[in-house]
């Protein structure tokens, strides 16, 4: 995980001009407290207090919650934790105060932190706190997932409730980490339905990820009628990602984030993974485009970090010649059993399901 | 014999010996409930009691064990177990009922409709006895220790090949409702005393028979165990103040008691003092270390939350499904802390939804928190289309166009313009101090330093440098040298990396021996100031300066 590909990405935003068209605002640190309005108490207090200089002291702490190796110790990680949960939370309250239709947050999305432990490099789930916050504001939120990994963090906190609808599109399988998110995890109780998985193999391309993408969200706001969506944008389902392995090109990618800003629901929008650092940059910055309604150019402007952008210094990002393992059958599957799904939700929450039939 | 229950056992040394004593295991479903009337808590009216004709049968017994022990968690307070219904041939259907009237209590009486008890035929038309079930699993090592659910099929009596559907049932049923406050129970009891994993294991129906039996006997003895277990804690707090000093769990069933007694009555003067003055002390300070993660603030907290849920409870209207889910949510919560020592699932605590949106006015303290404003653009119409986003121009009059020093001079060209236009929020942003700006707050022999170090720790698969690093700079702390290593050390890597045609990784931090003896003769040659370098560039830039201005 290289925070820095944050910094390049805020400056490839600002050497394009594109301050000129949108507010920026610095998040005030996340208190410990609204913190724990997901956390667990005591997590959030071990974060708070463990250092690299101490952590050899509490072995059984780190096991515990999960630090220590895929979630180093390091130094200021509680800060670091602090904004970037801030910067979604201040998003969500601007988007509740409607004093922004659009909130972006690149800082955000790290979608597998859990109420008690870290996890795949998220220490804190900014994503459920931001979707807490909007849930005081609106009846129905959905969220969606575009990261290659599933969003394992976000779906298991809103498990059980029809108020959040999450929808997840992932690789899955060959012990693919997390290794949740098949098409059967669909929530329970009153949440059952309420989850969407969309598990896919090696190789996805453009055109068959977006037509899946545009047909299965379509049909998911016009059941569900959220009045809110949070869409967490993980750099590493494109190409040329170090730890992904799907075939996005950049296009392909923001093309996702074009169809979901065209439904004019208030949108708040966040980073996640992506381990090409400077694909990263150039992906975020198109996608800050496209939310402002604005093309790049190709040619990269100067900026301190240019020389990441060598050789051609463009914002392309080339396709891999790789296999496509999504056949267009299993596609085909993938859809029928979601839309499927989706037709149990008959109405917006509330009304009564029906009973449960033992299948076998 | 049968018929006369042994009365419970007056200190908790003599649970040992009730077990021996009571070790045929008849008539144990009479005792739990004469400890349930004993207790404070559950408020479960005296059963009647008849006199068996006949020794009870295994199943029966475990029955009845099952109701006993639901009945001193407070569940089935108004079941009526008729005599005729304490037979063998009626168990089944006895347990059916127990089970639908626990759901019915434990969930909203509309999940209860969602699973039909007793539960539908198999596909190959056999009817399932779950009474049957529950015992097998548990034989055979719960759900998670299972080996193979075609044995367990079999051991109900069934056709293996059911042995899934078998396991889908024991999961809709039994896991989520009767089994898993079972364990946890289990868990709880037994933390500490004669470990009882070893109880766990094993074969044989009689072996959870005689497990469900002695923690049927020892749910007895923790009220009365648990009392002098207060009162020796009140006698000796000092002795008792060792975290670890409760063997057998009778302090968390004393904290589970008192809980529940304050949940279902109003809360205590005190007690709703405490919480608010919490509360109070929260609103003002929010970034105090220590506000929480204490026991104190963890029930301030889900006081302060039951308190709530009660208050809002009576605005709510009469929707059944808001009803069903305060329901749920105060017994999730009374049961979450029955279940102390097992980790919290995973779900987040959702607000309700009360049909409309609050009213900004209520929110005023959340507009404290929309972000502190940076840089608002003056107006949409004076916007230049062609100012957004133009690309980098190849065609610059520098002497080697492309090379590291016209790159590095455009750069600051840019930036320069930048900081024009942002005004103040460029500093508020901190890009003074991003890319080689970096360097301007270390001098030349610094910079030197800190690239011989490197040099002499040129890292192999570990970035060993760092802690030397760390080290040798420790004055400019840690956030200083990583932005150095990363806006300048680093892009000057890069650059040289790009300038040499090398296929560059960007995650790949090892360094060429080449570019540390480059940089060391490079150091201190300021880029923001390109007119005053000293390179043989210095014509060439001045050029470019004069060509810009003519614009």
């Amino acid at each position: 995980m290289k925070p820095h590909r944050l910094c390049m990405t805020h400056h490839l935003v600002l050497s394009y001009g594109l301050h000129n068209k949108m507010e920026i605002y610095r998040p005030h640190k996340a208190y410990p407290i609204e913190l724990a309005q997901f956390h667990s108490a005591d997590y959030v207090e071990f974060l708070h207090r463990i250092t690299p200089e101490t952590k050899d002291l509490y072995a059984s702490e780190l096991t515990r919650y999960n630090l220590g190796e895929d979630c180093p110790v390091f130094d200021n990680l509680f800060e670091f934790c602090q904004i970037y949960a801030g910067g979604t939370l201040d998003a969500a309250r601007r988007l509740n105060h409607k004093t922004s239709d659009i909130a972006i947050n690149w800082a955000g999305g790290l979608h597998h932190a859990k109420k008690c432990e870290a996890s795949g490099f998220c220490y804190i789930n900014d994503l459920v706190l931001g979707i807490l916050e909007l849930l005081k504001y609106h009846a129905r939120v959905l969220y969606i997932d575009i990261d290659v990994h599933h969003g394992d963090g976000v779906e298991e906190a809103f498990y059980f409730t029809d108020r959040v609808m999450t929808v997840s599109f992932h690789k899955y399988g060959d012990l693919f980490f997390p290794g949740t998110g098949d098409i059967k995890d669909r929530g329970e109780r009153e949440g059952k339905y309420y989850a969407i998985n969309i598990p896919l193999k090696d190789g996805i391309d453009d055109a068959s990820f977006t037509r899946l993408f545009k047909t299965i969200i379509a049909k998911v706001v016009e059941t569900y009628l959220p009045g809110a969506i949070v869409l967490q944008c993980g750099a590493d389902s494109l190409a040329r990602d170090r730890l992904g392995c799907f075939n996005l090109s950049i296009e392909g990618h923001a093309e996702c984030v074009k169809f979901v800003k065209k439904f004019n629901i208030p949108l708040l929008v966040t980073g996640g993974g992506g381990y090409t650092k400077e694909n990263v940059a150039r992906c975020w910055a198109v996608e800050t485009g496209v939310l402002l309604d604005t093309e790049l150019p190709n040619e990269i402007p100067n900026n301190d970090y240019i020389e990441y952008f060598a050789p051609d210094y463009t914002l392309k990002v080339a396709n891999l010649n790789m296999d496509n393992l999504n056949s267009k059958t299993y596609l085909s599957s993938i859809k029928v059993q979601v839309m499927e799904s989706l037709r149990s939700i008959q109405h917006a929450p509330g009304v009564q399901m029906q009973e449960v039939r033992l299948s076998l | 014999m049968v018929g006369s229950p042994a009365p419970p056992p007056s200190n908790s040394g003599s649970s040992a010996a009730a077990f021996k004593s009571n070790a045929s295991g008849l008539s144990p479903g009479l005792e739990p409930t004469q400890a349930a009337s004993a207790s404070p808590a559950a408020a479960a009216p005296p059963p009647p009691s008849p006199p068996p004709v006949r020794v009870p049968s295994v199943t029966l017994v475990a029955v009845l064990g099952v109701v006993g022990e639901l009945l001193a968690r407070g569940f089935l307070t108004r079941l009526e177990i008729r005599d005729a219904e304490r037979t063998d041939a009626r168990a089944p259907a006895l347990f059916d009922r127990v089970l639908a009237t626990f759901l019915a209590e434990a969930w909203d009486p509309e999940g209860a409709s969602r699973l039909p008890i007793p539960p539908p035929p198999l596909g190959d038309g056999s009817e399932v006895e779950l009474l049957r079930v529950l015992p097998a699993v548990r034989a055979h090592g719960g759900l998670a220790g299972v080996a193979s659910w075609a044995a367990v099929a079999e051991a109900v009596g069934l056709d293996p090949a059911t042995g899934t559907a078998v396991k889908i049932l024991y999961r809709k049923y039994l896991d989520q409702t009767l089994a898993k406050p079972l364990e946890v129970h289990k868990e709880v009891e037994s933390s500490g005393c004669n470990g009882g994993r070893s109880r766990r294991s094993g074969s044989g129906k009689d072996k959870f028979l005689s497990s469900l039996t002695k923690d049927l006997k020892r749910k007895r003895d923790p009220f009365v165990g648990m009392l002098n277990a207060v009162r020796q804690v009140a006698k000796n707090p000092a002795e008792a103040g060792m975290k670890n000093y409760d063997p057998c769990g009778y302090l968390n069933t004393a904290v589970w008691l008192r809980r529940h007694m304050f949940a279902a009555e109003c809360l205590s003067a005190e007690r709703l003092e405490g919480m608010l003055n919490w509360v109070r002390h929260a609103a003002k300070n929010p970034a105090e270390p220590g506000l929480i993660g204490t026991d104190d603030c963890d029930d301030h907290r889900s006081t302060a939350d039951m308190l709530r849920r009660e208050m809002r409870a009576n605005n709510i209207g009469s929707a059944s499904s808001q009803n069903g889910h305060y329901y749920e949510d105060a017994l999730r919560c009374i049961n979450k802390s029955s279940a102390s020592p097992i980790r919290p699932s995973g779900q987040a605590d959702i607000p309700e939804w009360t049909g409309k949106a609050p009213s900004r006015h209520d929110d005023r303290r959340a507009l404290r928190f929309l972000g502190e404003r940076i840089l608002i653009p003056e107006s949409n119409e004076a916007l230049d289309v062609g100012s957004i986003g133009k690309g980098r121009q190849d065609n610059c009059y520098c002497q080697s166009p492309g090379s590291i020093d016209c790159i590095r001079f455009h750069v600051a060209e840019k930036k320069d313009e930048l900081k024009r236009e942002l005004g103040s929020a460029f500093y508020k942003m901190g890009l003074h101090e991003t890319g080689e700006d970096a360097a301007h707050s270390w001098t030349k022999s610094e910079e030197r330093r800190f690239n011989t170090i490197i040099q002499e720790n040129l890292p192999s698969s570990e970035y060993n440098f760092w802690d030397i690093l760390r080290t040798a700079f420790r004055y400019k702390g840690s956030k200083a040298i990583a932005s150095y290593y990363h806006n300048v050390f680093q892009v000057q890597r890069r650059a040289y990396q790009n300038q040499l045609g090398l296929e560059a990784d960007s995650d790949d931090d090892s360094i060429e021996p080449g570019f540390l003896y480059s940089r060391q003769g490079n150091i201190g040659r300021s880029r923001s100031r390109p007119a005053a370098s000293s390179s043989g560039n210095g014509k060439a830039l001045r050029l470019c300066l004069i060509l810009i201005s003519d614009r």
